[in-house]
């Protein structure tokens, strides 16, 4: 018999089960390869946005900032891209190729990510209104660097990252699986990933045995607009276009692939399994809500429920222990 | 050591497959004739030749009015042609007329028709000619390319050479698209956007 620990553990699997039967059931367009291929390739934004989160929250912070972080940095990558650096005084033009114009991007948005960090342990600032601020600022600097206008037809090339397949498998797919694979190994086998279990439990304890908690934090935040700015390589990427108002109420979808994942609020507890199994959930129940002919509204709602139907078992799961 | 001579080597890769600098003044040179232009340019001109300049529906101008006057909605089917939703249609049309006056946007003519020389920026010639069709492009992003193309051709080769010395009193020969809406009927005179314009 099966026992309820391992069923506690298991229990945003097995919703995710049963929500693929039922959606198979219900409709037959569900389990079709090109309709999983397409949530795959659906969810590797929020994958990548989702698996660097879990560890600012494994540290019991938040990062409220990755969605307008996904913004910008798609908006540099393709301004980059598009129109390089003009500098008139020097009479140069400096042009970027899509591996610089992707560089930069994950530059900018670990560059923020480090501020965060900074500001969050420098000036004590709880992470909830740091990264809610660094969400206005960078949301502000990409209407103002795309003055409001999408920045299109980047190219061949570029959009092949969004777009193409290799060996049979989107390549969105590709990236976020070897993210994945990097932040799997970094939680569980990295003297790093440890001191994230630490600071999240408790700490105060980590600090006295001598976890650097300053670095260890700027780190994970760092991490975390890291794979913002993937994530917004990505969404321009599949667009061949970067929109200035992408990402909006994308660290939403995050939390929640993560709050399912079974990743605890507090801190300390989860694991970036879990985050994947939340990410695939709440990319399935999109789906689901859509071959369903729900109304966009509606699936607010649900997925509103949806999130805190997961809070709720998380906290009664805590008060059981 | 070996692990900042490894950064090094790394930095030093990621810097040159990154970046390439040029003088500003010769990429702004190279970008004028930019991508898009340069892959229609062909395209551009063969609308322009078979698909105005030799179009069977060439209409005279006083004729045009006529018809359209007449029966706006027979006068849409056989000269007219509009590749979007909407009640107006674009027609192709040559006449002749006395410049009555210039300025940096048109030239008015004596008939009361107008020829645009400046804001060539919609559908007119390209869907009078009736060469361009939807299913020929993958997206609405090609197609406007293609229209965007189009309209840079006449505004910036063809009216640049064509009215260079042309003055008020001069008679004129032209040919070019105009829109015409229900809301225009009864048409007097025309808004002419020209590929030709003949001293």
């Amino acid at each position: 018999m099966i026992s309820s620990s391992i069923l506690k553990k298991s229990q945003s699997l097995i919703a995710l089960l049963l929500l693929m039967i039922v959606l198979s059931i219900v409709t037959d367009k569900f389990l079709t390869a090109g309709n999983l291929w397409n949530v795959l390739r659906q969810i590797s934004v929020n994958m990548c946005l989702s698996i660097g989160m879990t560890l600012v929250i494994l540290t019991a912070g938040i990062d409220l900032s990755v969605g307008a972080v996904l913004g910008l940095s798609g908006a540099i990558c393709a301004g980059l891209l598009k129109s390089g650096i003009s500098i008139p005084a020097m009479d140069l033009w400096i042009g970027f190729t899509v591996l610089g114009a992707i560089v930069a991007a994950i530059t900018v948005g670990t560059a923020l990510g480090l501020f965060n960090g900074w500001v969050i342990t420098r000036f004590s600032v709880p992470p909830f209104v740091a990264t809610l601020s660094m969400l206005t600022v960078a949301r502000g600097l990409t209407f103002l660097y795309t003055q409001g206008q999408p920045i299109s037809d980047l190219g061949a090339n570029f959009e092949k990252i969004g777009a193409a397949w290799f060996l049979g498998v989107p390549v969105p797919v590709w990236i976020s699986a070897l993210f994945i694979l990097v932040f799997y190994v970094l939680t569980t086998k990295t003297s790093l990933g440890r001191f994230i279990y630490a600071i999240g439990g408790n700490e105060k304890a980590a600090q006295v045995s001598g976890v650097p908690i300053q670095k260890v934090k700027w780190i994970v935040y760092a991490l975390s607009g890291a794979m913002a700015a993937i994530g917004g390589v990505l969404v321009t990427s599949r667009l061949n276009s970067a929109q200035p108002n992408a990402g909006i109420n994308y660290e939403l979808d995050a939390i929640a692939a993560i709050v399912i994942g079974g990743t605890s609020l507090s801190g300390g507890q989860g694991s970036v399994k879990g985050t994947i199994i939340g990410a695939i959930l709440i990319g399935v129940l999109n789906n689901g809500l859509v071959l369903l002919n729900v109304s966009p509204f509606w699936q607010q709602v649900v997925k509103g429920l949806v999130i805190l139907l997961a809070v709720i078992v998380d906290k009664m799961n805590q008060k059981a222990k | 050591m070996l692990r900042k001579i490894l950064i090094s080597v790394i930095a030093i890769v990621l810097v040159t497959q990154s970046v390439r600098f040029e003088k500003l003044s010769e990429h702004v040179k190279t970008a004028a004739g930019n991508a898009d232009y340069a892959n229609f340019t062909e395209k551009v001109k063969n609308i322009i030749q078979k698909g105005v300049l030799e179009n069977s529906l060439l209409t005279e101008e006083s004729q045009l009015i006529k018809q359209l006057n007449n029966n706006l909605t027979n006068a849409k089917k056989e000269l007219g042609n509009r590749l979007g939703i909407g009640e107006s249609a674009y027609f192709l049309v040559k006449g002749k007329s006395t410049i009555a006056s210039i300025n940096e946007n048109e030239i008015q003519l004596a008939n009361g028709s107008v020829i645009d020389t400046q804001f060539i920026f919609g559908n007119e010639i390209r869907d009078a000619s009736r060469m361009v069709k939807l299913e020929d492009f993958k997206s609405q992003k090609d197609l406007n390319a293609l229209t965007e193309a189009l309209n840079k051709h006449v505004r910036e080769v063809i009216i640049p050479q064509e009215i260079k010395g042309l003055k008020v009193g001069d008679n004129i020969s032209y040919i070019g698209a105009c829109e015409v809406a229900p809301t225009d009927i009864p048409v007097k005179a025309l808004t002419i956007y020209p590929v030709e314009i003949k001293h």
